[in-house]
């Protein structure tokens, strides 16, 4: 067992263990506490509390209430706790120090005189200033002590002190208590006879939105805000499900500070209210249960589930935040504090449940949450998520959280149904379904800050902010160490705060950039593998990135600067929008490379919508890239709103920053790093920066071509090809045709002209297939197959995708501005093999197994008079290929294409010009028996004798090879089936790719041109290979001088023919200047002699077709040269749509 | 799908959550509906019982009002007869009726309880009483002692010392609310704990009426149950019996803290001739409470003979004690609160505090 399995299973069990714990104890407790509940209310369904408020025979007791600041409400919420139904007793106001008028307003509204009063100070405080009684005797029961400032516990702790009678129940000023609340409380205390009931919670219920009158709760609403609604339902779940349970059990560890009774005599034994900490309430009933642990003294800690108490929930995040910010503090200090009853049997259940019980799921919750999410991060970047499993278990998960609110609003419902009104119930449990999305990761959040803070050693309480039980707004007071410490911000001009505030975006938008490629690095690396030159691979990367980054970030600056004038909010949200949609576009082009392996250029302007959606389509949106995305969407909106409240960026720094962006943009770094690369074409790939490649390539794609119109002149050099053109000005590319016919040698002569069949196939490179494939051959019928062929192994497609296939080699025509074929319906009539054969007799077809209008190749066939035979022909009942993720299929595999082919061309009595293009080699290279293939994938590597580094790397690709394998054996069976036919002996079989799959890495920019070109024919004299280069635009020129000598095909004199026709030289040369077009938006590429140029770099090919980097400036001139004149001729094409004289039309 | 193996013995497929997420979603429809089917019988319900309300609040109207010996009409029965035979609405009827009994008196709640043995409510009353359940079977009791039922006495006496607590509670306030002091003969045979929460209610139901048979509280006093002896002695102080001073004084050694406080309330309202000097030699061994308690008695009934040993109390280490006894010399010593300034360490913390409030409260 390796490290990596020890973490993950560490993870998993872990994870495991803990939440089925987890929701055994939710569920555990929801259901003790429901028939606890019941038990209840049964037995104090006809309890008349009322004649015993007033009984004397009832023991005294203390109210204690700390007060600070609440001048705005303190005379109505005494008046309140005045009216508590309760024969003896007395009311302690604690006025902690308040800054406001809290106490003058008691001393006025109440009468108060200050009185000598010896406090017993059972429990050390801060210095009592004075004790205040009434002069009114209607007031008597009112006590309101003055003291230093000293916190909650403080305050509590003096009324304890004073408190005359033996139970006291301290309340937040704040609360709304029902009128029996103290009775009620009591109770517990009176009727237990075995043990000493040590302390008694209340149930506290949200009061927003509430009518309070004259302190009295007067009408019970539910809550408007969503926050105090989703904490109504917390609330609800907490008392109504936890605690009851909890109290049954005797575990209960916290009675809350807002409304709770205590036993004096325990209290004060114990120390009183810890002063050392945020949550004392539960820190003092711990202590007081240890203290009666450690005594063996019996006791017991009760629960009142009656709605006794009401108090205002915090309405916005930012209090919320704080309160459970302190909550998280109170909890961890408690719990530190009393560590020693840890799993320790000497305390018994509250050693053994209850404080583990906190420990694992009040303390832990929130952190294993976290953990559980980071790792869950890392492992979807890794790509081990299982998304079904992921799915479910969410679902589950959630769920299980929605039953669990929704039994507590039944709960609520069956027993003190308090929201009466009928939308109300459908309110909540709607806010109980919004709740996991929207309230639980805030909490969760919280809390972790809370653990934080924690650790920060921050022990304040959190300014609490109330609106009061009226609606009135409450200024919040900062403490006294905030008001020595606040300094009062200096007024700037707009400019320098825009400024400011632009700098510290960009640099968030510069961080999140980055972290996009760091996710890219990881996936690239988890797809491909260690990419070559990796170090080189990483720095190069990351200069490209910042680079990039830089000199984009002064557009956003300068917009939003200027926007900041006019409107402020305007400004911020440009700037996050712009960030989001450079984030996102960053993302997609990552991930697009990553499907595809080649980086996106200006494609996406030269493609259809439906063909983006096709191709999308195939493909399939990756699940960890939308969610990745999503994610990333969501922690940068939020760094973008939390970052700028909580950090400012100086002046200075601001000047600076933006000063390295304007230079940066200025000076186009870019653009310079752009040229600094690994080496390896793939690891080029890999640390090019997408976004930049992307954006230039649309800018030139969009401005470029305008300036080269103007700017360039006819070369002078003689023509490359030596074609002898007809008339240049008018036509460029119509010339007279070479009479040379280099390929009636290898063939037979026949009477009847021969059947042609054009074999197609979608990717098939010379990277993998026939001898000396670099990637090991995975066409073994076809390396077969060109032993008895004429065979060329040094062959180039002229398009690097499949829109330029069907112009180049059956028409041997130029690329026009974005392949000929996005001409579309102004693709202008040209000669081609298809309109030659059939005005010589013979009938074309076109098979496919997809839609012909994709790349607009059924406007070219039908214009050159080929009947179409696409997946709208197939009968029904024929399989297509199995559906990608996202349920899109290409259409037919190449199997049943193939098949078609046959049925329908077995009965042609004319002769017969077949053309197919496959697709099942595309992607997503989904196949029917796709394990049959792969388990020949493996096969074919163990006879190809790869090594088990070999076997890893190519297993990357296992779907890729596996569908080549599918793709030659279906030619295999074609041709087998075919071989079975009466004319087979009279046919000629062309067999090419129409580019490179680019899904398998390639090594080099001619890489992708790359494929086989195989011509079979039992007519054919002798098999012959051939080393020297051709390509594409050679096919029709010599197929038709063949036909031609051979037959006494009618082929005109005078032809548009890019190419010269195919080299038969058996010794590796290159005698054709071709240009080549990677994508309908990249026409980059020049071959010629022994050069390709490539953009600006120019290359040396090797005889194995490798490419070397030269420097050598009058070959790059040369072939810039001749570059430059075909783009100018195929720039007059693209403006005047005209091929050739209507006289040498082929109607 | 590969599943989860989580251990060698467990292997879960996600698609077991998936089942049981379903599952969680019926489960969350289920109970949706069950909230507002509920809420909807609940709405229902509560109309109904509007009407019904409305018909028992003009009956109990009715019957309230008739002359005392005057039959009750038996329209009154035959107009709902078949309403009568609805358990809700019988349940309706007994509720109102105990709530109406509650806040009337004299003669009115003659005719209440009559009405309710006509409609033979004392049946149904008496079915829930046989009930097995704890909850039904006190409600049973409730109702049946509310409406003065004493004809089932001996049913319910039975259940005074019933195991389960709440039958136990009721049955024996029922005693108490048919018979009053007699009523609680049930003390002789008590063997479970009488809380403090009964005491108060039996006491608060015991004011009205003065007991002639007070002597059988000397043998409660003698209990071997706690709350026996502690009730007992409340009922004592309560109803000042003199003659259990002896038996009183006793308790001060028993063993429950409860016994000695209360025993120690009734020495404070019932002083004997040579008590000062039985608790002052008592004082030392018993804790704060007790002590507080003994300076609060000799506050209330000492004299100056006292004066020495409270003298002694203001040097006691806690703060507390000082202060009471303090109080009780200020209210002992022929100068009062002034004497106090005469003392020692009348400027020093904490007795400058102590005597300052004290002469305050005497100001006051």
């Amino acid at each position: 067992m390796n490290w990596q399995k020890l973490i993950f299973d560490f993870f998993t069990y872990g994870i495991l263990t803990y939440s089925s714990l987890l929701l055994f104890f939710y569920i555990f407790i929801g259901i003790f506490s429901s028939v606890e509940i019941r038990k209840y209310l049964r037995r104090n369904s006809y309890a008349d509390l009322r004649v015993l408020a007033a009984s004397e025979h009832l023991p005294g007791i203390s109210v204690i209430a700390p007060a600070y600041n609440e001048a705005a409400n303190i005379i109505e919420n005494v008046r309140s706790m005045l009216s508590i139904h309760y024969n003896l007793l007395e009311l302690i106001i604690v006025n902690d120090g308040s800054k406001d008028a809290t106490l003058k307003k008691l001393i006025d509204a109440y009468d108060l005189y200050k009185t000598n009063t010896f406090i017993h100070e059972q429990i050390p405080t801060k210095k009592v200033r004075g004790v205040y009684k009434s002069n009114n005797p209607v007031y008597n029961k009112l006590v309101v002590v003055d003291k230093e400032n000293g916190g909650k516990a403080d305050a509590l702790n003096v009324g304890v002190n004073i408190a005359k009678y033996g139970c006291f129940v301290c309340v937040d000023v704040d609360c709304v208590l029902e009128q029996d609340a103290v009775l009620k409380m009591i109770k517990p205390f009176l009727e237990e006879t075995k043990v000493r009931v040590i302390a008694s919670g209340g149930v506290i219920r949200i009061a927003n939105n509430c009518k309070i009158e004259n302190g009295r709760l007067v009408q019970i609403n539910l809550p408007k805000n969503f926050l105090a609604r989703v904490q109504t339902i917390e609330y609800i779940r907490a008392f109504l499900l936890g605690r009851m349970a909890w109290s049954k059990l005797n575990g209960l560890l916290l009675i809350s500070g807002a409304f709770g009774a205590l036993d004096k005599e325990i209290v004060i034994k114990c120390g009183g209210y810890n002063v050392n900490t945020v949550g004392e309430d539960m820190e003092l009933i711990v202590r007081m249960r240890r203290y009666m642990e450690e005594n063996k003294i019996p006791y017991r800690v009760t629960y009142i589930p009656d709605p006794l108490c009401w108090t205002e929930a915090p309405d916005n995040f930012k209090i919320l935040g704080r309160q459970r910010n302190r909550w998280t503090r109170g909890t961890i200090e408690t719990l530190r504090m009393h560590k020693i009853m840890f799993f320790n049997a000497r305390y018994g259940l509250l050693g053994l449940v209850s404080y583990p019980y906190w420990f694992f799921f009040e303390f832990l919750a929130p952190i294993v949450e976290f953990i559980g999410f980071i790792a869950f991060l890392i492992l979807s970047f890794l790509g081990m998520i299982q998304w079904s499993s992921f799915f479910i278990l969410l679902g589950f998960i959630i769920s299980f959280g929605f039953v669990y609110s929704v039994f507590a609003i039944l709960m609520e419902v069956l027993t003190y149904n308090q929201y009466k009104n009928k939308n109300d119930i459908y309110k909540l449990v709607l806010t109980a379904l919004m709740e996991p999305f929207f309230f639980h990761p805030f909490v969760v959040w919280s809390a972790l800050k809370g653990n934080v803070d924690y650790l920060r050693k921050r022990n304040s309480w959190g300014e609490m902010t109330r609106k009061g039980l009226n609606g009135n707004y409450v200024e919040a007071i900062p403490s006294p160490d905030l008001l020595s410490k606040s300094i009062e911000p200096k007024k700037q001009p707009v400019f320098i705060q825009g400024l400011r505030e632009s700098a510290l975006y960009s640099l968030i938008l510069l961080f999140s950039m980055t972290l996009i490629k760091i996710y890219e690095f990881i996936r690239d690396t988890q797809h491909f593998g260690v990419p070559k030159e990796f170090f080189k691979v990483i720095k190069f990367g990351i200069i490209n990135e910042f680079s990039f980054d830089l000199t984009i970030a002064i557009v956003p600056v300068i917009i939003f600067l200027l926007l900041f004038f006019a409107n402020k909010k305007i400004a911020r949200f440009f700037f996050v929008s712009f960030g989001i949609l450079l984030l996102t576009v960053h993302s997609a082009l990552a991930e697009y490379f990553l499907q595809t392996l080649v980086p996106l250029g200006a494609d996406l302007l030269s493609y259809s919508a439906p063909d983006i959606r096709q191709t999308v389509g195939a493909s399939g949106i990756s699940m960890t890239f939308v969610f990745f995305l999503l994610l990333l969407l969501g922690i940068v909106t939020t760094l973008f709103i939390i970052i700028p409240k909580k950090i400012k960026l100086s002046a200075l720094f601001a000047y600076i920053l933006t000063g390295i962006f304007a230079l940066a943009s200025i000076a186009s770094i870019s653009s310079i790093t752009y040229k600094w690369k690994p080496g390896p074409e793939f690891s080029n790939y890999i640390s090019l920066n997408k976004s930049y490649f992307f954006y230039t390539r649309c800018y030139q794609s969009l401005f470029a071509n305008k300036h080269e119109n103007i700017s360039h002149n006819l070369n002078p050099q003689p023509d490359p090809n030596a074609f002898n053109y007809v008339d240049e000005t008018h036509y460029p590319f119509l010339h007279k045709v070479d009479p040379a016919n280099v390929l009636s040698p290898f063939f037979n002569k026949q009477e009847k002209a021969p059947n042609i069949v054009f074999i197609v196939v979608e990717g098939l490179g010379r990277a993998f297939s026939n001898k000396n494939a670099y990637l090991g051959s995975f066409t073994p019928f076809l390396d077969s197959l060109s032993g008895k062929s004429l065979y060329w192994s040094n062959f180039l497609s002229e398009g690097g995708r499949t829109f330029a296939m069907l112009p180049s080699i059956y028409g041997s025509l130029p690329f026009s501005k974005n392949g000929f074929l996005e001409l579309g319906d102004q693709m202008p009539a040209h000669l081609s093999m298809i309109n030659i054969l059939n005005n010589n007799g013979y009938k074309s077809n076109f098979f496919y197994g997809g839609d012909a209008s994709f790349d607009n190749m059924d406007k070219f066939l039908k214009i050159d008079g080929a009947n179409i035979y696409d997946e709208k022909t197939f009968p029904a009942g024929c399989p297509k290929m199995p559906s990608s993720s996202s349920g899109f299929t290409w259409g037919y595999g190449d199997e049943e294409v193939l098949k078609r082919l046959n049925e329908v061309s077995r009965s042609e009595q004319s002769p017969a010009f077949n053309m197919v293009m496959t697709l099942s080699t595309h992607n997503p290279f989904l196949l029917d028996h796709q394990d049959q293939y792969l388990q020949m994938f493996e096969q074919r590597m163990q006879t190809l004798q790869f090594n088990d580094t070999q076997k890893k790397e190519h297993r990357l690709y296992d779907h890729q090879y596996a569908s080549i394998l599918y793709c030659d054996n279906a030619i295999r069976n074609f041709i087998n089936s075919y071989s079975q036919r009466a004319d087979f002996s009279n046919t000629i079989f062309v067999i090419t790719g129409d580019h490179r799959m680019p899904e398998i890495p390639m090594s080099t920019k001619i890489d992708r041109y790359h494929v086989p070109l195989i011509i079979y024919s039992p007519l054919l004299k002798r098999s012959q290979s051939f080393a020297a280069m051709s390509t594409h635009f050679d096919i029709a020129p010599s197929m038709l001088a063949l036909l031609k000598n051979n037959y006494n095909l009618k082929v005109p004199a005078v032809a548009t023919w890019m190419g010269v026709g195919l080299d038969t030289a058996h010794e590796f040369r290159n005698i054709h200047a071709y240009p080549f077009i990677q994508t309908k938006t990249d026409m980059l590429d020049y071959v010629m002699d022994e050069y390709m140029l490539h953009g600006d770099d120019l290359f040396k090919i090797g005889n194995n077709m490798s490419l070397d980097p030269v420097e050598n400036d009058s070959e790059k001139a040369k072939l810039k040269g001749e570059f430059n004149r075909f783009e100018q001729k195929n720039n007059q094409l693209a403006n005047t749509k005209s091929m050739l004289p209507d006289s040498l039309l082929i109607k | 799908m590969r599943g989860f193996i989580y251990f060698s013995f467990i292997a879960i497929e996600p698609y077991f959550f998936l089942r049981i997420m379903f599952a969680f979603l019926i489960l969350l429809a289920v109970l949706f509906a069950f909230i507002l089917a509920y809420t909807f019988y609940k709405r229902r319900m509560a109309g109904n019982k509007k009407i019904w309300q409305e018909k028992i609040t003009n009956l109990i109207s009715e019957i309230i009002f008739l002359n005392e010996g005057e039959p009750l009409p038996a329209a009154l029965i035959s107009d709902n007869k078949k309403l009568l035979l609805k358990p809700g609405f019988r349940q309706d009827i007994i509720d109102e009726l105990i709530h109406a009994k509650k806040n009337l008196s004299g003669s009115f709640t003659i005719n209440l309880v009559k009405f309710y043995e006509l409609l033979e409510l004392d049946q149904d009353s008496v079915r829930k009483l046989n009930h097995p359940k704890w909850h039904i079977k006190s409600k049973g009791i409730h109702e049946l002692s509310s409406m003065k039922q004493k004809k089932y006495l001996k049913e319910i006496f039975r259940l005074t010392n019933n195991e389960n607590n709440f039958v136990r509670n009721e049955a024996q306030s029922a005693l108490v609310s048919f018979y009053g002091f007699s009523g609680l003969r049930f003390l002789n045979v008590a063997t479970y704990p009488i809380s403090e929460w009964q005491q108060i209610l039996f006491l608060n139901k015991l004011n009205e009426v003065q007991p002639k048979e007070l002597e059988v509280i000397g043998k409660w006093l003698q209990s071997s149950n706690d709350s026996v002896v502690v009730f007992s002695l409340k009922l004592a102080t309560n109803y000042n019996c003199y003659q259990f001073y002896d038996v009183v004084i006793e308790c001060l050694h028993h063993s429950s803290l409860q016994v000695k406080i209360n025993a120690l309330e009734y020495l404070k309202k019932m002083p004997g001739e040579n008590l000062h000097d039985h608790i002052m030699g008592y004082y030392d061994g018993e804790n704060k409470t007790l002590k507080l308690l003994i300076l609060d008695i000799l506050k209330e009934t000492g004299s100056e003979k006292e004066l020495d040993f409270l003298l002694k109390q203001l040097h006691h280490s806690d703060d507390g004690i000082k202060a009471a006894a303090a109080q009780t010399i200020s209210s002992l010593h022929p100068l009062g609160s002034s004497f106090l300034q005469s003392h020692l360490f009348a400027d020093e913390y904490p007795w400058k505090a102590i005597f300052l409030q004290i002469q305050n409260d005497h100001a006051a």
